[in-house]
């Protein structure tokens, strides 16, 4: 049986991401969660990730499970090396998901501070990704 | 439209071919690299026919004059739109005015010389003899039937899809579906009619010998240079039927490969014939770099067909997910 609390924590981790419905089935009955359009944030709904604010540092984090792309497949050099300036909405990396490649975008301009996980890395839900500088006067 | 900027020589309108006209005389021409053309399509939605421009020669450069969705597939360019970098292999939009640039492909994890960008709604040419490809030999179809010059201004086709998902990539062919021996790409062929009449020493230097792409390589033909090929005994053939893909041997004993502008005929004897399912991966290697042939039997280039059409289907699928997020939201 699933308790009210994990009931409250799948909830709470499906609305930080894009999937829509999320069903578990099992022996004793299923529970099925799903998530009102239009409710995702607007300003990031063009990204797979989207950022959680930490004072000025923004941690960007995976909205969908794929494998995290420091650099396009057909380059060698990183999309966002660490210690670079990047603009509002410019990709700093990449998530695949089988033939599929989706950008994960800065929310707003700033310096990159790191990378929090390896080039190839398979990542789940909410994994972080990326920390974000937030320029001076970034939203 | 979009108009041609630069004075590039070479870059053509290309579709997958012009197929069932050799009884007329007339060639396939179509895309040098029909995967790239045809994910490009998958990708913005387009019919998978739909016609692109196929760029061989950099810099190149187009300007939009309206609002659209593209995608740059092949070779990587290192593209620029304006200022803004242009990944490979991904579905961007270009606003009326902006200046599309592919540059000269670099070292990249796949060494490719051909790039093709497709729009949504595709290159709108008419339609000759069942295709919008370019005849250069006959000089018809494609873009007044002859390669694009600067000044020249292509209209686009009405989207199939109002509202098609932009922002996403696909992963190469050549990176998904990779093919090399001993580091360099192998290309798979079967023996050809007049592979028994080459010496054993010969046939055996064919399949073992890296051979190099000369600067006599284009859209008609690849010229190789590599260990001589000799005949047993001199062949003198009457000209007959050839396709895209047949291994010629000349007196001077290196090979020809015949490509997607090759006339559908000719004299010389026949080693080998690469198979329709590699021919993407010869059309995209670099004059200077060098192949290796592999042996394969009619069986197993039928299958290979079909694992080609199963990754265009797989990137149908990556699509319609991406259609799928797109309207979720």
């Amino acid at each position: 049986m699933i308790r009210p609390d994990q009931i409250a924590q799948l909830s709470t981790w499906l609305a930080a991401t894009d999937i829509t419905v999320l069903e578990l089935r099992g022996p004793d009955g299923c529970l099925r969660l799903e998530q009102a359009a239009g409710l995702a944030d607007a300003a990031t709904q063009d990204t797979a990730a989207t950022p959680v604010v930490k004072s000025a540092s923004v941690t960007i984090v995976a909205t969908t499970p794929g494998v995290f792309l420091h650099h396009h497949p057909l380059h060698t050099s990183a999309l966002a090396q660490p210690g670079t300036d990047v603009a509002a909405d410019q990709i700093l990396g990449l998530l695949q998901i089988g033939l599929l490649l989706l950008p994960v975008r800065a929310p707003c301009a700033g310096r990159v501070e790191g990378l929090w996980v390896a080039h190839g890395t398979p990542v789940g839900f909410a994994a972080d990704l990326i920390e974000l500088q937030a320029a001076q006067g970034s939203p | 439209m979009i108009e041609v900027l630069s004075a590039t020589a070479l870059a053509t309108v290309q579709d997958l071919g012009r197929r069932g006209a050799f009884k007329w005389g007339v060639g396939w021409s179509g895309a040098m690299d029909r995967l790239a053309l045809a994910a490009g399509n998958i990708m913005l939605a387009n019919a998978q026919d739909a016609a692109g421009i196929e760029a061989q020669v950099f810099p190149f450069q187009v300007r939009f004059d309206r609002r659209c969705t593209f995608v740059v597939t092949g070779a990587d360019c290192t593209a620029r739109l304006d200022d803004t970098p242009v990944l490979p292999w991904w579905v961007h939009s270009a606003e009326a005015g902006q200046v599309l640039l592919l540059r000269r492909p670099q070292a990249s994890s796949w060494p490719a010389s051909r790039a093709y960008l497709c729009v949504a709604g595709g290159i709108d040419v008419p339609v000759v003899l069942g295709s919008r490809a370019t005849q250069l030999r006959g000089a018809f179809g494609g873009h007044q039937g002859r390669a694009l010059r600067q000044g020249d201004r292509l209209p686009i086709g009405a989207p199939l899809r109002a509202g098609a998902a932009v922002d996403f990539g696909i992963m190469p062919p050549a990176l998904a579906m990779p093919q090399t021996l001993a580091g360099q790409p192998a290309i798979r062929a079967m023996p050809a009619a007049e592979y028994e009449r080459f010496t054993p020493q010969s046939r055996d230097a064919f399949w073992a010998s890296p051979w190099k792409i000369t600067p006599q390589a284009d859209r008609y033909g690849y010229r190789f240079s590599g260990p001589t090929l000799t005949p047993i005994a001199p062949m003198e053939l009457r000209s007959h039927g050839i396709v895209p893909g047949v291994i010629q041997v000349p007196h001077g004993g290196q090979p020809i490969v015949q490509m997607r502008d090759a006339q559908p005929h000719g004299g010389y004897p026949k080693i080998a014939t690469v198979i329709d399912a590699d021919l993407w991966r010869l059309g995209q290697a670099p004059i200077g770099s060098r192949v290796r042939f592999v042996e394969t039997t009619w069986d197993a280039a039928v299958a290979a067909l079909a694992e080609v059409d199963a990754w265009l289907v797989g990137v149908s699928r990556a699509v319609d997910l991406q259609q799928e997020r797109d309207r979720a939201r």
